[in-house]
């Protein structure tokens, strides 16, 4: 275990975060941790020869870290096959086909099913946590960037112009299993809140004009999180990228958190400032900073974002992304360091 | 002068075919194809970048502008070549080896063009040599360079080295972007220019071979 015995998971200290209040400690909020970190956290224990070893694994690397929570994805909803990761490369673009050009491939397409996602992982691996800790779902990809890589992104950004119908019908038939994904996850009491991912921009810009993202993303999302609210879960977004022109859009979907912080396009720091007591604050501090600085600044940094929020409450310390492989376990540690002690 | 204003505002509106039909219809007015080419479609481009840059409009508008350009620029290419009319400079664009990102590339790559420079794009996945090889075969001025992960832009190094290995770091200049790409990286590698955003590297690109040719 990487935290101490003293210091018992609890997701209550997360929800007072969603809710904008200060927790009695400070806590930890992370989406996807690199193998390597996971194997750093959880040792002898560290398992990948199924898919289930794979969410224990991430279970017991989350609890060994000090997180109030582990995220799952329930496998069954991918909607578009990696062709490019098959020839072994290590990332894919979103501008890679994934087999709707048109209306014909449109009709042609097979559409993932519910039905072949095997909730019952659920309950199942649950009690792999220690008590006090919930699980957090999220979805292979979201609605924007799922209907993107079937599209192929500037494929659908012709499309927007060129075949609008095609577009909506995209956008459409992965926004309702999305949504039905969702819906089936907030029956589940192991289930505390959940992460809505969909990448909506780059470093500059949302990916297309924020009135597309009104028409088609974001009404799927409005939906989510009131069905979550209404089933007493908290709903939390992780988007990467320019959000500015879409911040009241966010704020009127009323998520409770907002993940995803990059120092190029705003810190954590001034998005704490700006955010504060509208939506929770999580995680921030950023990949490139955490891959690049030293130990003493990781801490340092982690520290004073903790100190700064300390009394204010609603933010939850972590990386402003993930924690890829590439940032040190010994940077990584020193993240997990300063929120494991106290405030 | 009003065929030229309206190409530019056709091409601003991403409208293909209307800008086919001006360019056209300038042709046979006896209009020169270099005329049209500046002040009718790279007119119009330069407003997109500016548009772009301000977040007025956003990619897939450029992507339609920059579409109704190619296709009015074809019309254009014989007229030009026939008049010898030379190209701004070239430039070699590709993302670095490792990396399949092509978006911000692509982006870079139309806003090139919308200056009037010519681009030779050699794709994603690209290795060091590559970039340097084809700056060698094709005589390009530029070498740009593309990344969007933090361990795909330490590829952007090899390039410069490669480019000091091959005898040609003083001829050409090398510019590196993309999202985790920052001006103290730039400095690091010894590149010669880092650009936040796509117009910025157009404008950058622009202005120094307009300087060179001076």
């Amino acid at each position: 275990m990487f935290r101490s015995e003293k210091r018992q998971p609890d997701f209550e200290n997360l929800l007072l975060i969603l809710q904008n209040k200060p927790a009695p400690r400070p806590v930890l909020f992370d989406f996807i941790l690199g193998a390597q970190k996971e194997e750093f956290l959880t040792g002898d224990f560290y398992r990948r020869e199924t898919e289930e070893d794979c969410v224990v694994t991430t279970l017991r690397a989350f609890d060994s870290a000090g997180y109030d929570f582990a995220p799952i994805v329930v496998r069954g909803l991918e909607f578009v096959r990696d062709t490019q990761m098959d020839g072994g490369a290590k990332t894919v673009s979103i501008n890679h086909c994934g087999g709707v050009t048109d209306r014909a491939s449109f009709d042609r397409h097979v559409w993932p099913k519910i039905e072949n996602c095997d909730f019952s992982i659920v309950p199942r691996v649950f009690s792999v946590m220690s008590k006090g800790m919930k699980l957090i779902p999220f979805s292979v990809d979201g609605v924007l960037e799922n209907s993107t890589r079937l599209l192929g992104y500037e494929n659908l950004c012709y499309s927007l112009y060129d075949d609008s119908q095609l577009v909506e019908d995209v956008f459409f038939e992965v926004g309702r299993r999305i949504y039905a994904y969702y819906e089936k996850l907030t029956e589940f009491d192991e289930v505390g809140a959940l992460l809505l991912n969909d990448d909506w921009g780059f470093i500059s810009q949302t990916m297309i004009d924020p009135k597309y993202l009104r028409k088609l993303v974001f009404p799927w999302y409005k939906k989510i999180v009131a069905i979550a609210h209404s089933r007493g879960k908290a709903a939390i977004l992780h988007s990467c990228g320019y959000y500015e022109t879409i911040l009241p859009d966010i704020l009127e979907m009323e998520f409770d958190g907002r993940h995803s912080y990059e120092d190029k396009i705003v810190s954590v720091e001034i998005a704490y400032e700006q955010l504060q007591g509208k939506i929770a604050v999580l995680g921030g501090i950023d990949v490139g900073f955490l891959a690049c600085a030293t130990e003493d600044e990781v801490y340092t940094r982690c520290r004073k974002m903790l100190e700064i929020s300390r009394d204010r409450g609603g933010y939850a310390l972590g990386s402003g992304n993930s924690v890829p492989d590439y940032i040190t376990n010994t940077n990584f540690a020193a993240m997990l360091k300063a929120a494991n002690e106290k405030y | 002068m009003d065929f030229l204003n309206e190409i530019s505002e056709s091409l601003q509106n991403g409208l293909t075919k209307e800008v086919m039909q001006l360019v056209q219809q300038a042709l046979d007015e006896g209009i020169p194809a270099k005329t049209i080419l500046d002040e009718g479609l790279l007119a119009g481009m330069n407003v997109i970048g500016t548009l772009f840059k301000a977040n007025e409009i956003y990619v897939p508008e450029v992507l339609f502008a920059a579409r109704a350009m190619n296709m009015g620029a074809s019309l254009l290419k014989p007229y030009l070549a026939r008049d010898g009319v030379q190209v701004v400079g070239r430039v070699v664009i590709g993302t670095v080896q490792g990396d399949l990102h092509d978006i911000g590339k692509n982006l870079v790559k139309m806003m090139l063009e919308g200056k009037g420079i010519e681009v030779v794009d050699i794709g994603t996945d690209a290795p060091a040599a590559h970039f340097v090889q084809t700056a060698i075969q094709k005589e390009c001025d530029i070498i740009c360079c593309s990344a969007l992960l933090t361990t795909t832009m330490q590829a952007m190094a090899d390039v410069v080295c490669e480019a000091e290995k091959a005898g040609i770091r003083d001829k050409v200049k090398i510019m590196i972007g993309g999202a985790p790409v920052t001006q103290a990286y730039c400095d690091k590698i010894a590149a010669d220019c880092y650009t936040p955003d796509a117009p910025s590297a157009a404008e950058w690109a622009a202005s120094y071979l307009r300087n060179k040719a001076v």
